[in-house]
């Protein structure tokens, strides 16, 4: 009995870490620039397919593959900063450039889903490694490394993050841009550069969650819209901008649906995050975390 | 002789113009305030001056070693990393920040990030008060610490010509008092270039060299020292209430 | 206020039911009724997503949701406890516009990308909910048979017919009553500035909440004949996104805040994914809807209707208006 508890609530650990590196660029991206990006996970999915890509026509790691793939994916961001700037901030009013970008982004995630269908097909994709089938023993907790790994990879990427937003100038001045962007230019920033930037890392966040992901399990284009739910969950519950919070919020909505999985049934699991939304939503949407 | 020079400067805020040919001078060493009633137009000088409005014209520009650099058209932080630097009206600290991250921020330009440890002690022995709370969120710090914030970051990025924005506005008069006294002894200690715009004559007159009374948008006098200032009209008609 | 509902929904209502009905007599294939069903359906959730998106600002992401839990309200009553359809319809309404209550209490306190997303999260809690029920049908859904037809109609599709065309120009009348009156004036006020309409003694969050209940309960009834006309209701398809992306893509199309905006969007965007759909596959139809949406909030904010006023004249003063 205690065993099963124990399992679960480790296997929710694990997947609670990779939930963290899923939720934790839409945290910069909507929580620090106030960009309602809600193709967020569908970028996720489409990093793991590119991964996927990788790995079965090169032959290459997937780890490594994503690797490659985060600059692809950090240019595109980059460059999608400086188009929605010139479309939605410098012209419209933040509230009416808001609703619009959501909608926007509510069309992209669309598309992309479209597009890997299109691509890709609609059959569920994997990418297996030599250590995917590897279980570790611990007592009576088995941990396998298809499911370790990715969490060390996402704890590895959330401290990376934590480092770069408080320790560096870049990550700083990106803090200082989010918090009045006017007093930025003023310590002699382009808040324009620095929201670019911030964006990049967003998307590369985004690309290699999808690797992670699709090491983890296998992934179809439909799941962005699933995902959905977890990552703003996670994301506002983590109290946005901030990689730590982020983090423990990922640990909370993972060992929620690992012990809904265990003791409801995994038919109920994707609506513990769209409840827990609702939730926080309802009750403290300024989340648990917000310094 | 380095100095910034604004020449007559217009600017308008959609089509209401509010600076009618503004001219000043601003001297290396000098400390200059800009005296002006509410709504005068005296914020929108330093705006223009950063290049933080874009619906302006004239001519502003900075000679420095007989070279002569135009800043009318930069952009705003291509004109800080120049070494000219603005405290805004409203503080406008990074709220959630704490007081070290605040003022390391200040030394993001290229020329200021070498001295970064140094500047921090220089800024921490001038206000030891910032020392004190250098951990604090900065939100959390009373009015007169956050101007204080608010200058040190500025001096951050070593600046040679520092514009300060109402500095007394909002603070006790004690503390107002206090800051003055402590832009006074920047411009001795760092030969600071100062351009300071206020309401509250009695106190900034004592750090003054000299200064322009700003009237609707147009510069109504110019007094070129501290008597002279003193004994203007306009002065004690709009300042001290002496008809 | 009663006369005023009497002249722009009774007589109007007795008027287009009179055309609808002329309609069904004179046309006598049946696809032409399933193509008119998809438009009219599509221009009633495009109609009840205006009101609240169109007029406030928020958007609604959800609409497949609300329109699902109309359905499945109808055929529900309809089956189990064999109501009459009116009865079906109105509680239909009813329950949508409960759960628009309860989503307007959660989540429009708040910045408006949370009502957002509030929206996905109850659509998607719903669809759970329904694929968890046996007595909803869970994934494999419920099979309909169609009662026979009755006169004066030849087919029972005729008959849906004119009961979607009645839907959608209630959803369509209402819509212009709210923004006639001085309720749109209020959702303009609150669109502008919600402080500002504030302090000046709108009651904004009320106002906020009045729009997301009536959107959603006409988006429940839009749902209620739907059973019938699918023939197989089940969660995926009711739910999925397609259906709801397309009634607010022709808000977006048409023109937002506006009327008619949704009815010409709705013609425009039907009429495309009717040829599209007979083409190609639908993830085709999914991109090509998700094109037009980035399309026309890129380069046409305003839709047609902005299009077409961009392009007029400015408007002079009459003349006894002129100061």
């Amino acid at each position: 009995m205690i065993d099963v508890i124990l399992n679960t609530i480790v296997s929710g650990i694990l997947i609670g870490g990779f939930y963290a590196a899923c939720a934790i660029g839409l945290s910069i991206s909507f929580g620090m620039l106030r960009i309602p990006n809600i193709a967020h996970p569908g970028f996720i999915i489409a990093g793991g397919f590119l991964t996927y890509y990788f790995n079965k026509t090169f032959g290459l790691d997937p780890l490594l593959a994503g690797l490659l793939i985060i600059p692809i994916f950090f240019a595109f961001g980059f460059l999608l900063y400086r188009g929605y700037n010139r479309f939605f901030e410098s012209k419209r009013d933040e509230r009416e450039g808001q609703m619009s970008a959501l909608v926007l982004f509510f069309g992209v995630l669309m598309i992309i889903e479209a597009l890997l269908s299109v691509t890709f097909g609609v059959d569920f994709r994997t990418v297996t490694t030599p250590w995917s089938s590897i279980v570790l023993h611990f007592g009576s907790v088995g941990i396998c490394l298809r499911m370790a790994v990715p969490f060390l990879c996402s704890v590895l990427m959330v401290c990376i993050l934590y480092l770069y937003f408080s320790k560096t100038y870049l990550g700083l001045v990106i803090q200082a841009v989010a918090q009045d962007s006017m007093a930025a230019t003023l310590i002699g920033s382009d808040p324009r550069f620095a929201k670019s930037i911030a964006f990049g890392i967003s998307f590369s966040t985004a690309a290699y969650a999808g690797t992670l992901f699709v090491c983890l399990v296998p992934v179809e284009p439909s799941l962005g819209m699933q995902f959905l739910g977890r990552v703003f969950s996670i994301a506002i519950l983590g109290g946005l901008g901030s990689p730590l919070g982020t983090a423990v919020a990922g640990l909370i909505v993972g060992i929620t649906e690992s012990l809904t999985t265990a003791y409801i049934g995994s038919s109920w699991t994707l609506a513990v995050s769209f409840i827990l939304l609702l939730i926080i939503i309802a009750v403290k949407p300024t989340g648990l975390f917000r310094r | 002789m380095n100095k910034l020079v604004v020449n007559n400067l217009k600017a308008s805020y959609q089509s209401v113009q509010v600076l009618h040919d503004v001219s000043l001078t601003l001297h290396e060493g000098e400390t200059v305030i800009l005296l002006g009633t509410n709504g005068n137009g005296k914020s929108t000088v330093m705006k223009c001056i950063m290049g933080m409005l874009k619906s302006c014209s004239g001519e502003i520009y900075l000679e420095r070693d007989g070279q002569r650099i135009d800043l009318l058209g930069k952009k705003t932080h291509d004109i800080v990393n120049m070494g000219i630097t603005l405290v805004p009206e409203g503080r406008r600290l990074f709220p959630y920040l704490t007081v070290k991250e605040n003022l390391v921020l200040g030394s993001y330009p290229h020329h200021a990030r070498g001295d970064v440890d140094e500047n921090l002690d220089y800024c921490y022995e001038i206000f030891p008060r910032l020392k004190e709370r250098h951990r604090q969120i900065s939100n959390t710090l009373s009015g007169g610490e956050r101007q204080m914030l608010a200058i040190a970051r500025s001096l951050m990025s070593k600046p040679e010509i520092l514009l300060i924005d109402e500095a007394s506005m909002g603070l006790a008069p004690v503390i107002v008092r206090d800051v003055m006294v402590q832009i006074g002894r920047l411009k001795d200690q760092r030969k600071l270039s100062i351009l300071l715009t206020e309401q509250n004559f009695n106190q900034a007159i004592k750090i003054a060299d000299r200064g322009y009374i700003i009237v609707h948008g147009s510069i109504s006098y110019e007094g070129k020292n501290k008597d002279e200032l003193m004994g203007n009209d306009l002065v004690k008609k709009i300042f001290l209430g002496i008809e | 206020m009663m006369k005023k509902v009497s002249f722009e929904l009774i007589i109007p209502g007795i008027i287009v039911a009179c055309i609808g009905l002329l309609i069904a007599k004179l046309v006598s294939g049946i696809y032409f009724f399933y193509v008119c069903y998809a438009i009219l359906q599509m221009i009633a959730l495009a109609a009840a997503w205006n009101i609240l998106g169109g007029y406030t600002g928020y958007v609604n992401f959800g609409i497949g949701g609300f329109f699902a839990a109309g359905a499945y309200t109808s055929i529900v009553l309809l089956k189990y406890y064999e109501v009459n359809f009116l009865v079906a319809i109105l509680a239909a309404g009813t329950v949508s516009g409960i759960l628009g209550l309860l989503i307007g209490y959660l989540s429009i306190r708040v910045r408006g990308i949370y009502f957002s997303i509030s929206t996905i999260a109850v659509s998607t809690i719903l669809q759970m909910v329904v694929l968890n029920t046996p007595f909803l049908g869970g994934a494999k859904g419920f099979k309909i048979i169609r009662p026979p037809a009755f006169p004066p109609f030849s087919n029972y599709i005729e008959f849906l017919f004119l009961l979607i065309l009645l839907i959608s120009f209630f959803a369509v009348a209402v819509s212009r009553l709210i923004e006639k009156s001085w309720i749109g004036r209020s959702f303009l006020a609150i669109k502008d500035s919600e402080q500002a309409a504030e302090t000046s003694g709108v009651a904004t969050l009320k106002l906020k909440i009045l729009a997301t209940v009536v959107s959603c309960a006409l988006m429940g009834i839009a749902g209620a004949p739907y059973p019938y006309f699918i023939t197989l209701l089940e969660p995926y398809s009711a739910m999925g996104l397609t259906l709801g992306t397309y009634a607010f893509a022709a808000v977006f199309v048409g023109g937002r805040g506006c009327w008619f905006g949704p009815i010409i969007g709705a013609v425009l965007l039907g009429g495309l994914q009717q040829s599209v759909t007979v083409m190609i596959s639908s993830e085709w139809n999914i991109l090509v809807v998700g094109l037009v949406i980035i399309a026309f909030v890129l380069l046409a904010p305003n839709g047609v209707v902005g299009l077409l006023k961009g392009r007029k004249k400015p408007v002079l003063l009459k003349k006894k208006d002129r100061v």
